[in-house]
């Protein structure tokens, strides 16, 4: 695959790294000249030193033959915009934007940037993992949102701990996945009785999100 | 009698392999001429291996083994000029041409391959647009990066630099 | 009018001054407090500390029920990103953004936000005042108004009416702009 990396920063240096290891052909575009010459003195003549935003530049690139778009700079707006000229310009299949602030992986998508990466949002999953937490942790999102994979951990209060999964009164489309106890998976059967601790992993919509929280967690 | 005393005396410089960067530029031919004085000047001339290197530098738009046959004709018709050069001068020489995305990173690999005792390399006098003298990109590269001594021979110019 | 300035330079201080002796109501947003001061002492708007391309700020700006947000900073992309949150997350009726670089004005404008170019702008007054002569211009090179240089909504509509009557002053205060550098 050819790969063009908008943004030689660590995130940009460690993808290239690993993409050229895994047999890709890379550029990357890295406007701060010392910064490009230390990727080129290390991984070799695959940078472009201009403004990775630019036409031009993602043409010098060669992003008209491109497969794949990685913008990675700190700056969301440098990565949205070099996606978007990616996108409009060379019709480059597959973009991939970083995303700092997470409220703005919903924007990029609405925007057409085909997936967003957002270490802000991975790091408070991580955290939120760790400490019991009210409400239901996103894990993925399918079909531009529509479909929404999340997570539920049973505390104490949970009105559906001692209770069957026969018995939860799910709505139409939402399906418990799988049970996480301890460390181990559960597949759900009718009869599996929910306790304390457990992790549920459902299968819902963006729209019956909030009824499926009042459900499982209570209000 | 001085004749057969210099005979004697080893060469000062002694080289086995010698790795000629081309461009095709009027630059080639002062180093082309340098290594036949080099060669004439040791024990075994005939020992001397040259290698003669043509780099295509091939944008990022285009496959790096992608095949332009301009630049190949243009390639093999500069490196065939030298080869004929050398020949003349009963100087053998093998020739490559390598396609690369930068020549200054394929010159200092190529020269650790052909574990090159020495790189000669002709720059042609150039200014920038404002005044100042260009070294380019790829000799102050090779320059900077060579394990192997870099010989570079400005051409001549009439074009005296302004900078002080 | 609700008006939602984002970048206090000297474009956005004009545009928000104007805006306001016209009586209308007026939030500007920068990062920097002291942009602030370019605004007049006797500015009544609203003034937000805070970063333009960022939901929340412009949320707690009252952005959301903005009837015109203008993304005016010193960053094209900046000014892109906060233009299209206007427009995609919020659905604003009218969001315009400055954009100096020419080519990425007209893909933005492709994708239906209204740009502003200071490039093209003062290259088309400067061709204009040497083709027409200095009796032409009076001491005071001003744009072009044949060509709105903006995006294009259905003539007659509000947005094409508003265009219309303020492409006269904002090329004056991109010139200001430019001095800056």
């Amino acid at each position: 695959m050819y790969v063009v990396v908008v943004g030689g920063g660590n995130v940009g240096y460690y993808l290239t790294k690993e993409l050229l290891a895994a047999g890709h052909e890379v550029v990357v575009i890295e406007k701060d000249p010392s910064r490009a010459r230390l990727i080129a003195d290390e991984l070799g003549s695959i940078v472009v030193t201009n403004d990775g935003c630019e036409g031009r530049y993602q043409a010098e690139a060669g992003m008209g033959r491109a497969d794949v778009v990685a913008a990675v700079t700190g700056d969301d707006e440098d990565n949205l915009v070099a996606c978007q000229v990616a996108k409009m310009r060379f019709n480059v299949p597959r973009s991939i934007a970083r995303v700092n602030n997470p409220k703005n992986e919903r924007l990029f998508r609405k925007l057409s940037i085909d997936e967003t990466v957002s270490p802000t949002r991975a790091i408070l999953g991580v955290i939120e993992h760790e400490i019991p937490v009210h409400d239901l942790l996103h894990l993925a999102e399918l079909g531009g949102g529509e479909v929404q994979i999340v997570e539920a951990q049973l505390s104490a209060g949970a009105p559906v701990v001692g209770r069957e999964v026969r018995e939860l009164e799910l709505a139409e489309g939402d399906t418990i996945a799988m049970v996480v106890r301890g460390h181990r998976a559960v597949a759900p059967r009718p009869e599996t009785r929910l306790q304390i601790g457990d992790k549920l992993l459902l299968i819902t919509s963006a729209d019956r999100e909030a009824e499926l929280r009042n459900l499982l967690i209570g209000e | 009698m001085i004749f057969r005393r210099a005979e004697k005396r080893p060469p000062l410089l002694t080289f086995e392999r010698i790795l000629i960067p081309m461009n095709g530029s009027e630059a080639d031919d002062s180093s082309l001429r340098l290594a036949a004085v080099l060669i004439a000047s040791q024990h075994a001339p005939r020992a001397v291996a040259i290698h003669l290197l043509h780099v295509i530098e091939v944008p990022f738009d285009r496959q790096l083994d992608d095949e332009e046959p301009r630049a190949i004709a243009f390639a093999d018709e500069i490196l065939g000029r030298a080869e004929d050069f050398l020949t003349g001068l009963e100087i053998a020489a093998e020739t490559e041409v390598v396609q690369a995305r930068a020549a200054g990173p394929a010159i200092v690999d190529d020269a650790v391959e052909q574990r090159a005792d020495v790189i000669i390399m002709g720059l042609r006098y150039k200014k920038r647009f404002g005044g100042s003298w260009d070294a380019g990109r790829t000799v102050p590269y090779v320059m900077r990066n060579s394990t192997a001594p870099v010989w570079c021979l400005r051409v001549a110019t009439e074009d005296l630099a302004q900078t002080p | 009018m609700r008006v939602v300035i984002i970048g206090c330079g000297r474009v956005g201080a004009q545009a928000a001054a104007e805006l306001d002796g016209h009586g209308e109501h007026v939030t500007v947003i920068d990062t920097d407090p002291r942009a602030f001061n370019r605004l007049p002492a006797a500015f009544g708007g609203v003034t937000v500390r805070g970063s333009g391309t960022d939901e929340d700020v412009l949320r707690s700006a009252g952005a959301e029920l903005a009837d015109v947000l203008m993304a005016l900073t010193q960053g094209d992309n900046r000014n892109a990103l906060a233009a299209q949150l206007g427009k995609h997350s919020f659905g604003l009726p009218r969001v315009i953004a400055k954009i100096n670089d020419p080519l990425r004005a007209e893909a933005y404008r492709s994708l239906g936000l209204e740009t502003m170019c200071r490039t093209t702008i003062l290259s088309r007054a400067l061709v204009t005042a040497a083709l027409e002569g200095a009796e032409a211009t009076q001491g005071e090179v001003s744009p072009p108004t044949a060509e709105p240089l903006r995006g294009a909504p259905p003539p007659g509509s509000r947005a094409h009416d508003q265009a219309a009557a303020s492409s006269t002053s904002s090329p004056a205060s991109a010139a200001a702009e430019e001095e800056r550098g």
